[in-house]
């Protein structure tokens, strides 16, 4: 070994980097960030968790609460229920998604774009208004009860028929996606190898769905198992966990009860999603984007059956919705079907009037600016920060739990937690900031993925580079990162609004007279048998949404064009 | 050997003085206790195969993947443990990192906003950069609508905007063309020279280091295996990885015989000495495929031996063969240049005369 410099003699000491004030200030932003998901998150789970191992004077009993629960089948049936409930609706989505997805994707059927669009309809909505069309439709004053051949609409067959509807969306992403990675020039070469239509879908089409397939399974069970919407309009008397939880807190403030019912429907919930989540990353490796893109030949015979099943759940859809919009403006169905627009006079059925109306938009207003600002921020320290990778790496965990955790549960262990006399945030109880604290935190986990995927592609040099000159981490944030990110920035905002809008499973136990949105005000009016101004107030929702969703395409359109020069290829 | 980019007598200080820099990823060594001095204005290269720790040097000099243990003094200053923006140089990443939505020149200038030039001062020295690399009327596109020929000088004159001491490059053009890359790297090394800063560069292409820098640090596994001018390194490798790395090299196990002789197969070959090595010992004698001669050779002529032609392909330049000799009993790489064929008839299956002349053998253990 040619060795020409004389070596310093240089003790054997580590080398610590010396923290400089920006340093100190990033770590600063990160233990704020961790702090946040403790308070909102970790902490009340705890509380809850404790709760659900404790008798009703505080005292450990161990899993006792769970064996009473499933020695009494009066009691236990419920969760069956919900089990049964959560599979069948499951297996008619994936059905539905599945057919529809292939339809989309390996057919040339004319409207494809619209009926892409229209199935998307469904995430506009909160899950209480499939209920109440349901209602108009199928139930017992209902336009079509016949159909159901006598068989009443309240219980499991409104349920799962709400379910479907509600889910539908999901479940046609995440096939589609899978779908659309198929490289073409696998079919190609199983032509080439002389593999028949139908050996060709079984081994190329079929293996590529499975994935798609599983992973909207475990997404749609979750949603199904957890949702409250639906079965609190069109369960009737058949209980399932959600509803139970709601009875059980709400009307008998059986608080004791109510913890272990929302550990149960906590569990299925946390399996499904470890599952997806191993099922995820076992996959993800496959898809480089970089599969050309499969176009399917002229086929008359199957263009017309793909044509046919679409048009059909396309119009189940539409007819769900325009029958919520029609609902609303009965004068009073079922006796007078004029229309007028008395339901949307707020003020003549609730108490709170429109104000439920004004409270969600701040509910909304308040998650998207406040969420946005932190999930993005938040994002940006987990993926682009040097160092601190220990305290990173489990931060970065704790953002993705809020997707494990069914929205009521965290309403309940809210309560549980902020309700506490002992708690210093007790204070928040009851405000609309405790609303928009649950909603961020519930809502967490996709607009942290988004955010994490779209810095990921950034160059990993661009702050580097900007130390190098000299030039502060803050400063590259707000004149490279922050301009180049605005795309999802604007992505996740009106994400976090819409499902503000719509969501009511955490709120269901944590508003107060003063704070009653929207989504609330629906499920109270229905309560009330103002099936009418429940619809007038769901509708009211969904055109909010819809604007949401319009006015960030136009937002996004406008950017683009504008940012056109330096995206290069992107835009 | 002296030659003129041999500066160490004219600076009493180094630009960069590096003593024990060991660096660990968990169980992996990076970097073994690295020592090395650069003197101001030297382009030294970085070079290694994929691994050998070559980008995790530069890293640390820059303070991006700071060293667990030993010093870095920048001109006597110890940056060893400053932060990235606490120390004095520029960098060019292989991605080029430049700022999509910004203009050209406002990613030159990126660094000049906090300096106390005024407004018109930076735009008079971005104008002043831009020309230099070359990208007059440029200033106002985007990278996105820049060659990438054209964003590496981009990234270059950004680098270079503030006037650091130190310039360092990592793997800066191996994202280009194989035309478009011959062109720059004599930009670069133009460039270089005028403006006499010192520069590092990470390059795992030997063809590029031997032909832009002054002087090449090889390393291998996390430890310098060799500092020294091109020529040095090329024509007098200090071991057989060296050797190996920087061209083609034809490798011949033997035994050392005498002072001057390694007896392979049935012959001893002469080599013109074997100091350092024992009688006995097993050693490599090497030699490039280019300085094998090819003809007829009188008696005189030291370490003759048959080959027999195996393979043969043209190259452009010159005819690479594949000869095996029985003499030693192995197989030997030949670049055959077209004036020296003196007259044979090459073809696959001719037998050849071939000569290993003892100054063009190298031996290691």
């Amino acid at each position: 070994m040619v060795n020409p410099v004389p070596a310093i003699p240089s003790e054997r000491r580590k080398i610590r980097v010396s923290t400089s004030g920006e340093d100190v200030l990033l770590r600063l932003c990160l233990i704020a960030l961790g702090v946040f998901l403790v308070v909102g998150l970790l902490l009340p789970i705890y509380t809850l968790l404790s709760k659900g191992v404790q008798d009703a004077d505080g005292n450990f009993v161990g899993l006792q609460n769970f064996i009473t629960y499933f020695n009494e089948p009066r009691v236990s049936v419920v969760f069956f229920n919900s089990l049964r409930i959560s599979v069948i609706s499951t297996a008619i989505t994936l059905l539905i998604a599945g057919g529809y997805a292939f339809a989309l994707t390996h057919s040339r059927m004319p409207g494809r774009g619209f009926f892409r669009a229209v199935a998307l309809m469904p995430l506009l909505t909160p899950s209480l208004l499939p209920g109440i069309a349901l209602i108009y439709l199928f139930g017992t004053q209902g336009f079509f009860r016949e159909a159901l051949l006598g068989y009443s609409l309240y219980g499991p067959i409104g349920i799962v028929m709400g379910e479907v509807f509600f889910t539908f969306p999901i479940a046609l992403m995440i096939v589609l996606t899978s779908l659309l990675t198929i490289d073409r020039r696998l079919y190609e070469a199983a032509k080439t190898l002389r593999a028949g239509k139908v050996r060709t879908f079984f081994t190329v089409t079929l293996p590529a769905m499975r994935f798609g397939l599983s992973a909207a399974f475990f997404a749609v069970f979750t949603k199904v198992f957890t949702d409250f919407g639906v079965p609190i309009t069109v369960g009737g008397s058949y209980p399932v966990l959600a509803t139970d939880l709601y009875q059980k807190v709400i009307g008998g403030f059986d608080f004791q009860m109510g913890a272990v019912v929302g550990i149960l429907l906590f569990i299925p919930a946390a399996i499904a999603f470890l599952i997806g989540h191993l099922l995820q990353r076992g996959h993800s490796a496959g898809i480089d984007g970089s599969a050309v893109i499969y176009i399917p030949e002229k086929s008359r015979g199957r263009d017309i059956a793909c044509f046919v099943f679409c048009a059909a759940v396309a119009a189940a859809i539409l007819g769900i919705l325009l029958m919520a919009v029609l609902g609303s403006l009965f004068k009073l169905w079922p006796y007078n079907l004029s229309l007028s627009l008395a339901s949307y006079n707020f003020t003549a059925h609730e108490s709170s009037g429109w104000s439920a109306y004004g409270n969600s938009l701040k509910l909304a207003g308040g998650t998207a600016v406040f969420g946005t600002a932190l999930i993005f921020f938040g994002a940006y320290l987990l993926e682009r920060m040097p160092g601190a990778a220990w305290m990173r790496a489990v931060i970065g965990f704790l953002c993705m739990v809020p997707l494990a955790m069914p929205g009521m549960v965290l309403g309940l262990s809210y309560i549980f937690f902020f309700n506490n006399p002992s708690n210093p945030l007790g204070g928040i109880y009851g405000t609309m900031t405790i609303l928009i604290l649950s909603t961020v935190v519930h809502l967490y986990t996709v607009p942290h993925l988004t955010a994490l995927t779209s810095l990921k592609q950034l160059d990993p040099g661009l702050e580097a580079v900007g130390s190098s000159l000299k030039v502060s981490r803050f400063v590259t944030f707000g004149r490279v990162i922050l301009p180049v990110s605005l795309p999802t920035i604007l992505r996740i905002a009106s994400y976090l609004f819409m499902n503000s809008m719509t969501t009511i499973s955490a709120l269901v136990f944590l508003y107060s007279a003063n704070t009653k949105v929207a989504t609330i005000s629906v499920l109270l009016l229905n309560d009330n048998a103002m099936l009418g101004p429940a619809a007038a107030m769901s509708v009211l929702i969904v055109a909010t949404s819809a604007a949401v969703v319009s006015l960030q395409w136009l937002l996004m359109q406008g950017l683009l064009r504008r940012t056109n020069a330096w995206r290069g290829k992107e835009a | 050997m002296q030659d003129l980019s041999d500066t160490a007598q004219t600076a009493p200080m180094p630009a960069l003085q590096i003593s024990g820099l060991s660096k660990s990823f968990g169980t992996f060594t990076a970097l073994k206790g690295i020592d090395l001095a650069i003197e101001k204005g030297e382009f030294v290269c970085f070079l290694g195969p994929s691994g050998c720790g070559k980008t995790t040097l530069l890293r640390a000099i820059a303070g991006l993947d700071v060293q667990d243990y030993g010093t870095i003094l920048q001109n006597g200053r110890d940056i060893s443990g400053l932060p990235v923006h606490g120390r004095d140089f520029g960098i060019v990443f292989q991605s080029y990192a430049l700022f999509p939505n910004l203009s050209v020149a406002r990613n030159v200038g990126f660094g000049l906003r906090g300096s106390d030039l005024t407004r018109a001062q930076r735009k008079a020295r971005v104008a002043e950069l831009l020309s230099m690399v070359g990208l007059d009327g440029q200033a106002e596109k985007y990278p996105a609508q820049l060659s990438g020929g054209q964003q590496q000088r981009v990234a270059l004159a950004r680098a270079l905007a503030p006037s650091p001491g130190l310039l360092l490059l990592d793997e800066p053009l191996s994202a280009l063309d194989a035309q478009v890359r011959l062109h720059l790297r004599d930009q670069l090394r133009q460039l270089q020279r005028d403006l006499g800063v010192t520069t590092i560069m990470v390059t795992h292409d030997q063809d590029e280091a031997l032909s832009i820098a002054d002087r090449i640090v090889v390393m291998r596994q996390g430890e310098i295996e060799q500092i020294g001018t091109p020529e040095e390194v090329f024509r007098h490798p200090a071991t057989a990885f060296v050797a190996g790395f920087l061209g083609d090299m034809n490798f011949i196990p033997g035994t050392v015989a005498s002072e001057n002789s390694v007896s392979v197969g049935q012959i001893a070959v002469k080599v013109p000495d074997t100091t350092g090595h024992d009688r006995g010992d097993r050693v490599n004698l090497c030699i490039r495929p280019a300085d094998i001669m090819v003809g007829k050779f009188g008696d005189e002529t030291p370490n003759r031996m048959d080959a027999k032609v195996e393979s043969m392909s043209f190259r452009g330049n010159f005819h690479q063969l594949s000869v095996f000799c029985p003499a030693i009993s192995q197989n030997l790489e030949i670049e055959l240049r077209h004036q020296g064929q003196g007259g044979h008839s090459i073809c696959e299956g001719a037998t050849l005369t071939i000569a290993l002349s003892p100054e063009k053998l190298v031996i290691f253990a």
